[in-house]
């Protein structure tokens, strides 16, 4: 086989693919008037074509398949129309991924105990070596929530929040003393805290996750929607439908997972 | 040369899915029950392309709406399209299904896509023979398989499927290329085709 017949099989497949005419006068047309072994080849990719559609996809039945899907949306958890995730495989099988990816990134460096709560900003931290680092977040800081298509639930009871220094900003407690902030805090803490909202020296993921351990779930999955009101990825997604689920709030976190899929995928 | 048709698929009209979608987000069960007429072939098509065993594709679909319709109240008319948000959790649902199996059931399921519809090729192929080339049908990857059965078996545009899969129709015709180039070595040698 030459080069130009090389060059036509190649066009062949394409054209037939396209179900594009070849133009009388193309040179293409005058090699496969001319080369047998191209028309051949020309008339087989045509064969196979004609062998592929002769067979037909099945179609379901319109009724019972209509039938079907609303009996699935009224088996649905009243009043949200809406599935629970774990009934979902896939949701599942999303859920447990991004709780593995979470785990993963919240894992602590070695040598360091427990879990730093988030702290001062990253410049701060590193400059301030040993010594204990404080920092707060204003509230003319915090993204608004209407960023939110689904706004998260109100923020923070007064009683959960961590220590605060003055009458509304929360401020973050200390580092034990000793502790370097450079290494103790999370690692994804110092790749995202220079995307928090100016003035904001904390990521909202890290208050999700401060919250998250201690157990205020409704703050853990304010902050978590704020932070994915500012990024919009899978991981943040989940952890904002687990903080939701966990606060007893199954309707926003069914919405979060699916998310999850969303971003996931497609 | 030759010309390929930038027409919107007959199964996408924007401006009725939109309406439509906003009705059914407001809780209108009448306007879904139009989307889910509208759409139940794309996605029951492109499952069965995507998963090769029927029970699985209606399932698949039937998931996919549902899901569709419990993130209804997060689906924004105006800032996406329905056909394509809805076609990226049909996609979503076979992936996962597919990532079971992976799991669950390592054996390959053949295809059952073997209503005959009449004409001269269907006269000229013996059955064997047909299920030979079916089961190379199924044995291509993916990217291939599925416009190739949507294409030929489903008898679904290549716009349409650019659409369904997400991806531009040049995209389409390139799979759909690779696939009839694939099976023609396959068959080439055999005499089959
Ligand atoms: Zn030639």
């Amino acid at each position: 086989m030459n080069l130009v017949c090389t060059c036509v099989r190649r066009r062949l497949a394409a054209l037939a693919a396209s179900g594009a005419d070849i133009e009388p006068t193309s040179w293409l047309a005058r090699h496969l008037a001319a080369c047998s072994d191209c028309s051949r080849e020309r008339r087989a990719l045509a064969s196979l074509a004609g062998h592929l559609s002769s067979a037909r996809l099945p179609e379901p039945d319109e009724q019972a398949f209509a039938a079907a899907v609303w009996q699935k949306v009224d088996a649905l958890p009243a009043p949200i129309h809406r599935a629970a995730w774990w009934q979902s495989p896939g949701l599942l099988a999303a859920a447990a991924g991004a709780c593995a990816l979470a785990l993963w990134m919240a894992r602590e460096p070695a040598g360091v105990g427990v879990a730093a709560p988030p702290h001062g900003p990253v410049s701060t931290a590193r400059a301030g070596g040993a010594a204990g680092t404080v920092a707060s977040i204003s509230p003319a800081s915090r993204p608004k929530a209407d960023l939110l298509t689904t706004p998260p639930p109100a923020p923070v009871p007064q009683a959960k929040k961590p220590a605060t220094s003055g009458s509304r900003a929360p401020v973050i407690p200390k580092l034990r003393p000793g502790l370097n902030p450079a290494t103790a805090r999370p690692r994804r803490m110092l790749a995202s805290a220079g995307s928090a909202t100016a003035g904001s020296t904390v990521a909202w993921s890290d208050w999700g996750s401060y919250y998250e351990q201690k157990g205020d779930y409704r703050s853990a999955a304010y902050a978590y929607g704020m932070a994915h009101s500012e990024k919009r990825d899978p991981t943040t997604a989940f952890a904002y439908g687990r903080a939701s689920e966990a606060s007893g709030d199954l309707a926003s976190a069914m919405d979060r997972y699916a998310a999850v899929l969303e971003q996931d995928g497609g | 040369m030759h010309t390929i048709a930038v027409t919107r698929p007959h199964w996408q009209t924007e401006s009725d899915d939109r309406a439509l979608a906003a009705a059914a987000r407001d809780g209108d069960r009448s306007a879904y029950a139009v989307l889910i007429a509208r759409y139940r072939g794309m996605a029951f098509a492109y499952s069965l392309a995507a998963l090769g065993n029927r029970e699985e594709a209606e399932d698949a679909a039937q998931d996919a709406f549902v899901q569709a319709y419990s993130a209804m109240p997060r689906f924004d008319p105006n800032r996406a399209e329905w056909a394509a948000w809805f076609m990226r959790i049909v996609r979503n649902r076979c992936r996962d299904g597919l990532r079971r199996r992976k799991t669950r059931r390592p054996a390959e399921m053949p295809l059952e896509i073997m209503d005959e519809a009449p004409g001269p090729e269907a006269v000229t192929m013996a059955d064997d023979r047909r299920r030979v080339l079916m089961q190379a049908v199924a044995a291509l990857p993916e990217a291939q398989r599925v416009p190739l059965l949507l294409h030929y078996a489903g008898g679904k545009t290549r716009v349409e499927i650019a659409h369904a899969l997400g991806v531009p129709e040049s995209t389409i015709i390139g799979r759909l290329a690779g696939g009839l180039k694939t099976l023609r070595r396959r068959f080439g040698g055999e005499g089959l085709i």
